[in-house]
Parts: structure tokens; sequence; C-alpha cells
């Protein structure tokens, strides 16, 4: 469930991607399509690619790429902030000064409230808001450590010195990108403006590549130096989904090889070879899943579906990973009821939500069945998680204080790690 | 203000756009091949043969993270909505410390390849499984 | 002398001893408090971002105000919690999980 959601992220953004570097208008065409068919014939060859990526290469094959676009990114990143703020003399004050002026908002710009937490007339409106922004805030906190995308990426290093030394380089550079993307959005609203960003794509996922053109026209020469810029950071952001999307269906796909066939369906005996190409055959179907679905999912903003991700990560896996490494009294009925009351208290009620049904930006935006006031779940569905994964512990009285000393004892020291 | 074009794109940047993507494409499709003559065991395919160095993993981590949803979706966020788009980014930065001191050398060391393999350990053997796409399975496990 | 004993046996015989009791006394009081107080601070800014306005919104140089510096201040405490850790592991924990370590690897006597 949670790649899925992650997964479906990335390929709408490159949909979204798509017509905009290639110039493709509403009621323009190019090749022969629309726009929208441009956008799923995207979502398409994304996929393929992906699915070519993870079933050739494998973790080496996709860790490699994953570096080369993590460079390219930071470089690319880093330019056009330093552009950006060249602009402004390196001034953030200034900045900050034309994005609140540009963007219509005046000050409100630069203040928290404008999409989370809004304030209206409406009490219980505002209330609702303002509890989907603490929901939010925390299912991004908890989420992360519960990404089986990213979990996977711990073991790809011979030891737990070097998995740590690892997380503590992803902070300071995904830290240091996250400021740029901050100097990014600023310089977006100020030099391209709110309303050519929503008339390109309603979301504002594109608001990034039109920066790079407006930075392009201006420091490189008139529209050619636009378009270069253009081509450069839209090439980039598609290799960018290009190498998640990959990771992301090789959790998946290791998942179901490694956890499923292996273990469960044929106990452990797997032979190794066997289990790597259901992990390759998995790996195709997934990807051809999550390329029909995307194709569905198509207006909603990227961010905000990761956020979803994030929400089922925090409430179903992280409670069952944290209760295994720390309670002793962790039980099998435990993880079960952690695992399902996390996963279904998320997924109902964003089904229930105004995210599936019952608002403008929703997935059907004809009906209305929503009841759950909130886009996003996790500040209930996290708590039930963690609650549920402690009742079906108690309740149970299986115990092994056997497996629990040598879980610990293996988690803090390293010994019989492989 | 710069003022922008009223053509977003022209045929120019077009071909260099796809060019460029396609380079790219080249580059590290001809890397996974090279990667796919390497990988033959399970550890190889699942783990990349646990040779990552930690900065070449931490690249791969960061790289992984800043996806579509941080560099299009968070800028963009940031453009239309200012402030709050900042929020969103900070969420994401701090959840490391999670991974960090909860998670990440603990499952280094419990486990083999996925989650799952963490959770097999407190779990009983029986079969027990829950056909759930995607998720973390709970499998019941023989012990290693 | 030695005596063999069953993985489990051994497994349960190091969680008693001393040792390990103290490293993962070590642990437990760096990481969880550690975890609560990150994730405190960083709940006070999403709260004051909610139902703070009036206050993150005060100027303090031009246009950068506190709700600004109250974010880049999460980046600043997020980096150094992330140093800390590694220093204080390096100190503290991994010397004795390796010794830990090593003497598991001998058989027991």
């Amino acid at each position: 469930m949670v790649s899925i959601f992650y997964l479906i992220a990335q390929m709408v953004g490159a949909g979204a991607l798509v017509s905009l570097l290639l110039g493709i208008k509403p009621g323009t065409t190019f090749l022969g399509m629309d726009a929208d068919t441009a956008k799923v014939a995207t979502i398409i060859l994304v996929g393929a690619l992906m699915i070519v990526y993870v079933v050739v290469g494998g973790m080496k094959g996709t860790t490699y790429v994953q570096i080369v676009k993590a460079f390219l990114l930071m470089t690319g990143a880093l330019v056009m902030t330093l552009l950006v703020l060249a602009h402004y003399k390196f001034n953030l004050s200034t900045l900050l000064g034309d994005a609140a002026q540009q963007s219509g908002k005046g000050e409100a710009f630069l203040q928290p409230g404008l999409r989370y937490g809004v304030e209206t007339a409406s009490a219980s409106a505002t209330f609702y808001s303002k509890m989907d922004l603490l929901s939010l805030g925390i299912a991004l906190v908890l989420g992360t450590a519960g990404l089986p995308h990213i979990l996977t990426r711990f073991y790809t290093v011979p030891t737990a010195r070097v998995a740590r030394k690892s997380v503590l380089w992803a902070i300071g550079i995904i830290g240091v990108f996250y400021l740029f993307t901050l100097a990014l959005g600023f310089g977006a609203a100020a030099l391209v403006g709110g309303k050519a960003i929503t008339a390109q794509d309603k979301a504002g996922n594109t608001a990034a590549p039109q920066l790079a053109q407006a930075l392009g026209i201006d420091y490189l020469g008139g529209d050619t130096g636009g378009s270069v810029l253009l081509a450069i950071i839209a090439a980039v952001a598609f290799a960018t989904i290009l190498a998640v999307v990959a990771g992301l269906t090789l959790a998946s796909s290791s998942s179901v090889a490694h956890d499923f066939y292996a273990s469960v369906i044929k106990r452990g005996q797997a032979g190794e070879r066997d289990e790597v190409r259901v992990a390759r055959i998995s790996a195709f179907v997934i990807g051809a899943v999550a390329i029909v679905l995307s194709i569905f999912a198509q207006s909603l903003n990227v961010a905000f579906l990761v956020a979803l991700a994030f929400a089922v990560a925090a409430s179903a896996n992280l409670p069952a990973i944290l209760y295994s490494l720390f309670w002793r009294r962790f039980n099998t009925a435990g993880a079960l009821w952690s695992i399902y009351g996390g996963l279904i208290a998320a997924v109902v009620l964003v089904f229930f939500s105004p995210v599936v049904s019952g608002s403008a930006t929703a997935m059907f935006p004809d009906s209305d069945w929503h009841w759950f006031p909130l886009s996003n779940p996790g500040i209930i569905s996290i708590p039930i998680g963690f609650l549920c994964g402690w009742i079906g512990t108690v309740t149970s009285k299986e115990t092994d204080a056997d497996k629990y000393a040598e879980l610990e004892v293996r988690s803090l020291t390293g010994h019989g790690a492989h | 203000m710069i003022s922008l074009a009223a053509e977003a794109t022209t045929s120019t940047s077009r071909t260099l756009t796809i060019t460029l993507f396609l380079i790219f494409v080249a580059i590290t499709l001809a890397i996974t091949i090279w990667a796919s003559r390497q990988t033959k065991t399970a550890t190889d395919f699942y783990a990349g043969g646990r040779q990552f160095s930690g900065f070449q993993n931490g690249l791969a981590i960061g790289g992984d993270y800043m996806s579509a949803a941080s560099f299009l979706g968070i800028a963009g966020l940031i453009a239309l909505y200012g402030y709050d788009g900042f929020l969103y980014s900070i969420g994401f930065l701090v959840a490391w410390l999670v991974a960090l001191l909860l998670v990440a050398e603990f499952l280094r060391n419990s486990g083999r390849y996925t989650m799952a393999d963490v959770l097999a350990f407190r779990m009983r053997q029986r079969p027990l499984f829950v056909p759930l796409l995607r998720s973390p399975r709970l499998w019941f496990r023989s012990s290693t | 002398m030695t005596t063999e004993a069953t993985p489990s046996e051994k497994y349960l015989e190091v969680q008693r001893s001393e040792e390990f009791a103290g490293l993962r006394r070590k642990l437990r009081n760096f990481v969880f408090p550690m975890t609560v107080a990150f994730f405190l601070w960083y709940a006070l800014y999403v709260l004051l971002s909610a139902y703070a306005r009036g206050f993150m919104s005060a100027k303090i140089v031009g246009h950068i105000n506190v709700a600004l510096l109250f974010g880049l201040l999460q980046f600043v405490s997020t980096f150094l919690i992330a140093w800390y850790y590694s220093r204080y592991a390096a100190k503290e924990l991994d010397p004795i999980a390796d010794k830990i370590n090593a003497d598991l690897k001998e058989p027991r006597s």
C-alpha cells in the first residue's frame, strides 16, 4: 500500500511534467497526441523503463542510478538557487518580499495558514483545518521510518555502523536540498507568479521547471536561454522520477518475493535463483498495476499523495517495527493487530475523506460519501496503530523471551548480522 | 519581475529535453546492465551485495527521498501557498531523526533484506499470512 | 574448561549480563529522551504554526518573520542532534557493543 501511493505520486509527477516541457497546451498536439494522451503516454513510458531497471539491475543497478540522479539533482537545484539568490543580490528578505507581493496575498504569503489550518468564518471548518495541519505534521515525521523502500536501503551496507553513517550523510544532503527548495519555491512565486503556474498545472507541480525557464531567459539570454535551462531541469526531474519509481518497485517486488513467496509459499526453502526470478516477475506486475492506477490519479498534487503514503507507513509499519525492536512483551498477535489496525484505519479514513470524494480536487469530484473531515488520517490512524499493537499483545498469552533476547542482543551489538 | 514569454517552449527546447533525458536513460541503462552481470545471488538482488559505502548509500537514500514530491511538489506548494509549503519540508527532514535514532542500525543488525525479516523474528512459527499487496507482510518464518 | 551453550541460552546470558545492561541503558537513556525532545520541539513548531499566527507573523528583519526563523531552527536542531548522536554513539556505545560482539564470538570459558 505504502509503496503504491508513493509510486503513483511519482508517476503523476511525470505526467504533469511532460506537457510543460513539451509545450503541449490544451488544444495543441505533439506527435499526434493531445495533452492528456501525452501525459498517459509518459506515464506508460516511465513505467516501462522502471520495470526494466528493476528486473535487469536489481538493487545494485537502482542504487547506482539513484546516486547519479542525486548528484544531478543537487547540482541542478544548487545552480537554480544561486541564480535566484543572485537575482535578489543574495538578500533573502527582498526575495521574500517580492514573492509576497507577486502572490497577490501580501504578507500572508509568508505566514502559515494559506493552505493548512486555514482560518475561515466557520469555526468548525477552521478547527478541522488546523487538525489537518497537525495530522499532516505527525504523519510526515513518523512516516519516513516506516517506508519500505527507505528501510530496505539500510541493508545495502556491510554493517550497522555504515548504515548509521549513511543516514547521517542523507540527513545532510536532504537538509541542504530542502533549503534549496525553499529558495526555489519563493523564487518561483516571485519570478513566475502563481497565475502562470496554475495555468500550466493546477496543483503547482511545474513551478520548478517554469522557474528554470524564467531564470534561463534572464541569465542565459532570451528565449533560447530559457529553453535550455528548462530542458536541463526538466530532464533532471524526469530522471528523478524514474530513479525513485525504480526503487519503489524494487522494494515492493522484494517484499513479494522474499516475504511472501520464499517464506510462505516455499516455507523458507526457495532456491535463490527461484526467489530472484519471482522478484523480477512481481516487479513487472507491480509496475503494470501502478501504471494503470496512476492514469486515474492525475489531478492530485504530488506532495499530497506522498503525505498519504506517509500516514499509512506511520500507522501500520512504524508501530510494528518499534514494538518489535524495543518491547519485550511484543508478540505475534500484537504484530498482526498493529499492522492491520493501522493500515485499515488509515485506508478507511482516507477513503471516507475529502480526498476521495466530496471536494473539487477529489478523485471522484462528482460524488460525495465522505464523513471524515481531515485529508490526512495520521492524527487518528497512528495512535490507532500503536494502540492496536498494544491491545493485541497484552490480550495474547504468547511471550517469547528467548527470541527477544536474541533480537535485542543482535540489534544492539551487531552480532550475527549477515 | 522577469516577464515570461507567452509561449512556454519552442521545438528546440523539446528536442533538447528529450535528448538530455534519453542520454540519461542510455547511461543509466548501461549502468543497470553492467550491474546485472554482477547480480547473481539474492543478496545481490535485494541488497546490492551490501557493498555500498556510507557516502554512496547516503546519496542513494537522499536520492530516493528527493523525489518528484520534494522537488516539484514542495517547490510548487511554496510557490502557490508560500509558507505552508515550507512546513512540509520541515516535516520531511525532522522525520529522519526517527530513522537515525530508533530504526536504521537496529534494522540492519537484525534483518536481512526487508522490514518483515525483523517482524518475523518476534512471531511464532505458524502460517499466518496476509494477502495484502505490497505492504509489510507478516509471515511466519523458520528462524535463521 | 569451556561449556557449550545453545544459541538462545547464549543470547539470554548476554542479555542478563552487566555489560549488556549497561549498553542498553546508555542507548535508551540517550535515544528515548532525545526522541521525545525533538518530537516535542517539532510539535511546538507545528502547533504554533496552527494556533499562534500572530506570534509567528511577527517580523524580525525585513520580510523575515518568526515563522521562517523557527522553521530554519528546526533544520539547525536536526543537524545538531544527528551530529551529537554520532559522537555519542562512537564514544559511548560502539566500544561496548564491539566488546560484547567479540566476546560472543569466542566460546565462553
